[in-house]
């Protein structure tokens, strides 16, 4: 049963990807409709990621930093780039792989108490919110890895858990910040019709 | 291990001279309507009140007489309890419960509080309970045994008996410890109900989110010494079962009914949580209550029916041994938890005078089944959006599953779209009301559909195990997100329905009067014509209801009381609304967020006429 759908998946996966031959551009890629004329959004995830035809990853958003592509940059033009929050610039109508790991990354715990789409519960506070009014990358570590107590100034019966050991959360902090830095920055609206999609028909 | 196995048979064996009385007595004060002594009002769950002093005619003048803060801001679920001239409020955690004298203006006569120091009583602390409690910090009430306990069902899974005079701790039992990180119990919580039968109390747990493996554990009232166990899925002898006598659709379940449809010794981390309204027939002796979702959400990690989650279980309440199972959603895909409450209700259904069980299940499908064999009589859909699956087939009583919605037939790492009901299913846990006088359940619902995308995740002991993407948005056509609906469950057919802007997340209560009380997620408690729908009577209270509505007289005059606080899961998925208000799926407004309607805080509110 598991077998059958991981090999569906590869299937669709090969078709989609190496049965062309030209390098597959973001603007090259149709979005799928559904029946309601919505666009849905396919990504393999969790058995490699998606590479183009010559073996590097495909970048579903363009992301970019320092006028070059994500991946193709230094670790250390990397570091920089965090600095000034430009790794979540993106062209809309597509988003990064990191940013799309972090969205899901996201719904594997968070979603729990902070809602759909890091907009906050009657409970826990919007992480849209807070990134707008200024949490940093620092900040926003420290408390996943370490978590926030009642005595830490959270308001009275509230806690944020620590997920330093939890590995469904703490390889994908990065992943995560972007994605809720990209929903601060109204780069990507909610819900899963995720990327603004001017280009196509949406509504 | 064989001489605490003998201490509980004897002490099951002592308690049946008295359960006798102790029950007949509870039943009889739940018969006298000037109380209102167990959270549905009745073993039947029918929350129904035979009071009629307020009536269809001057419900429209009612007033409020006095309100309370609990003082406590998470999702007020539950109700309180009136016996004799005291109150009993709770709150949601810290779990503190109240007891006010209605004879002197509502004062204080004890406060509760389990938390001590920052720790529950099983030794967790209090940050630790919080941070394992999915969708909101709340619990659904306490109950009352006529031998002058309150019992309080505590967040860390503490079963606390209180005396109702002076709220004296008499015992205190840990049932599964929050967060001790064993295999198999860790982060079980305590949301739902303590349920008392004969001399027993009985309790759920909660944490299907969070990968336990639940069960309905029964005390003894007295002592607070366990006398059984049955777990939702694993073994026959942990589920207690019997291959030959337990039945599923009418044929024996047969031997390892649940193991064969768990990949591998998945089942450990089943969930299969229990935290809804539960029932009681004291005639048949049976016990009824359903059962949650599978852990994880991802399906595709979980091949099988998954048995028995989504399950409503027929028990006998002395020995926990299961009579009837019935799987509503085999192999669950979307989170359609079938916890929601049994209503029993002695009803003719297809001409045929039957002992009716009536449930409105997560996966928008409204059962009728004869609970006394458990034969499925009636499996209708509840709101006309429904669309994972197109009917029940009554011959094998399995949903028939629409690919296209199926997230497991899509598959991991795709995004199934468009699937009606969302994961807070048509209704959540807001129980509904049967009106003795038309026939009609009153039925508060969500209408909000989803898109859902399943992905691996890793079980890590005391974290949640989640799996799955999801967002949602209100039902194709329309632009309200809840309705509040008249059901005859014979011919499974919608009577009336009142759209409301948001989920209606408050339990119902219906009078003789004639009418039916709800509330909204903005804070309004209602009433209407419980024949026809037509609203009567609005009063916007301090914050939103989540709680259940109640009723009982004072000095002879009736009450009716509701207790607000925005929350639970409804406080999760609509405080910032569901959409944006750009996307330009319909009006701007409709879906407006919650925040900008109500805010946090548990306050009871009680009316009466002027």
């Amino acid at each position: 049963m598991k077998f059958k759908f991981n090999y569906l998946i590869l299937a669709a996966f090969l078709t989609a990807n190496f049965s062309a031959k030209a390098i597959p551009t973001p603007e090259a890629v149709e979005p799928q409709y559904d029946d309601d004329g919505n666009p849905t959004y396919k990504v393999v995830y969790g058995k490699g990621d998606r590479l183009k035809a010559d073996g590097t990853p495909l970048n579903l958003i363009q992301i970019e930093c320092q006028g070059k592509a994500v991946d193709m940059v230094s670790d250390e033009e990397l570091d920089k780039c965090r600095g000034d929050d430009s790794l979540v610039e993106m062209k809309y109508g597509w988003m990064d792989f990191a940013t799309y790991k972090g969205w899901r990354a996201y719904h594997a715990e968070c979603h729990v108490c902070h809602g759909p789409d890091a907009m906050g519960s009657t409970y826990a506070p919007s992480l849209m919110t807070s990134v707008q009014q200024g949490m940093t990358w620092d900040a926003f570590f420290d408390v996943i890895i370490n978590g926030r107590g009642v005595e830490q100034g959270a308001q009275k019966g509230n806690v944020m858990p620590a997920f330093g050991e939890n590995t469904n959360v703490a390889p994908h902090i990065e992943d995560m910040f972007r994605y809720v830095k990209a929903r601060a920055d109204g780069k990507i609206r909610r819900g899963v019709r995720l990327p603004k999609l001017p280009k196509f028909k949406e509504e | 291990m064989s001489i605490l196995k003998k201490s509980i048979v004897a002490s099951a064996a002592l308690a049946l001279p008295f359960a006798v009385s102790a029950n007949s007595k509870l039943e009889k004060m739940m018969k006298d309507p000037n109380q209102w002594v167990q959270q549905s009002g009745d073993y039947a769950g029918h929350r129904y009140s035979e009071l009629d002093q307020i009536n269809k005619s001057n419900v429209g003048s009612l007033k409020v007489a006095w309100t309370f803060s609990t003082g406590v801001l998470r999702g007020h679920e539950g109700g309180p309890l009136v016996i004799g001239d005291t109150m009993y409020v709770h709150t949601a955690i810290p779990n503190i419960v109240y007891a006010l004298d209605l004879n002197d203006n509502q004062r204080i006569i004890w406060k509760y509080n389990p938390v001590k120091g920052g720790k529950y009583p099983g030794g967790e602390t209090m940050d630790r309970v919080i941070s394992v409690m999915c969708c909101d910090n709340v619990n659904r009430g306490v109950n009352y045994h006529p031998n002058g306990t309150i019992v309080l069902h505590a967040a860390d899974t503490s079963v606390i008996a209180l005396d109702a005079k002076t709220g004296k701790e008499k015992w205190i039992t840990t049932n599964l410890h929050a967060g001790t990180g064993k295999y198999g119990v860790s982060a079980s919580t305590g949301s739902g109900q303590p349920f008392i039968i004969k001399d027993t109390v009985g309790v759920g747990c909660s944490g299907a989110e969070f990968g336990v493996r639940c069960n309905w554990t029964s005390y003894d009232i007295k002592s607070g010494k366990r006398l059984w166990r049955a777990y939702s899925m694993g073994p026959d002898k942990d589920m207690l079962v019997d291959p030959n006598k337990t039945t599923s659709m009418l044929k024996p379940i047969g031997k390892d009914s649940s193991l064969k449809t768990w990949p591998g010794d998945s089942w450990k981390i089943g969930g299969g949580s229990i935290w809804g309204f539960y029932g009681y027939d004291s005639k048949l002796n049976t016990l009824y209550y359903g059962t949650g979702n599978p852990s994880t959400w991802n399906p595709v990690v979980r091949p099988g029916d998954n048995k028995w989650s989504m399950t409503i279980n027929a028990r006998n309440p002395d020995n926990g041994m299961a009579k009837w199972l019935y799987q509503m959603t085999p192999y669950d895909e979307w989170d359609y938890d079938g916890v929601n409450e049994m209503i029993l209700v002695d009803m003719k259904v297809k001409g045929k005078n039957r002992q009716a069980l009536v449930h409105f299940d997560r996966n928008g499908f409204a059962y009728t089944m004869d609970r006394a064999s458990g034969e499925l009589l009636v499996a209708e859909k509840y709101d006309p959006a429904v669309n994972w699956a197109t009917h029940v087939d009554m011959k094998t009583g399995r949903p028939q599953v629409v690919d296209r919605y199926s997230t497991a037939h899509q598959g991991e790492d795709v995004n199934t779209t468009n699937i009606c009901p969302a994961a807070l299913g048509t209704k959540d846990q807001q129980p509904a009301a049967y009106d003795r006088m038309s026939g009609l359940f009153m039925v508060p619902t969500n209408h909000v559909c989803m898109d859902y995308e399943p992905f691996k995740v890793d079980y890590v002991a005391g974290n949640a195990y989640v799996g799955a993407t999801l967002s949602m948005y209100p039902a194709p056509g329309g632009t309200h997100l809840g309705n509040f609906i008249g059901w005859d469950a014979d011919k499974g057919k919608i009577v009336w329905s009142n759209p409301e802007p948001f989920s209606v997340w408050s339990g119902a209560m219906a009078t003789a009067g004639g009418i039916t009380f709800y509330g909204t997620l903005e804070g309004y408690a209602k009433a209407v014509e419980s024949k026809t729908g037509k609203e009567l009577f609005s009063f916007k209270t301090p914050s939103g209801i989540i709680g259940n509505f109640m009723s009982y007289t004072h000095k002879g005059k009736q009450y009716v009381g509701i207790l607000s606080g925005v929350g639970g899961w409804a406080g999760i998925g609509l405080a910032a609304g569901l959409t944006d208000p750009t996307a330009g799926l319909g009006a701007v407004g409709a879906y407006s967020a919650l925040s900008s309607h109500t805010a946090l805080g548990g306050v009871l509110t009680v009316f009466a006429l002027p």
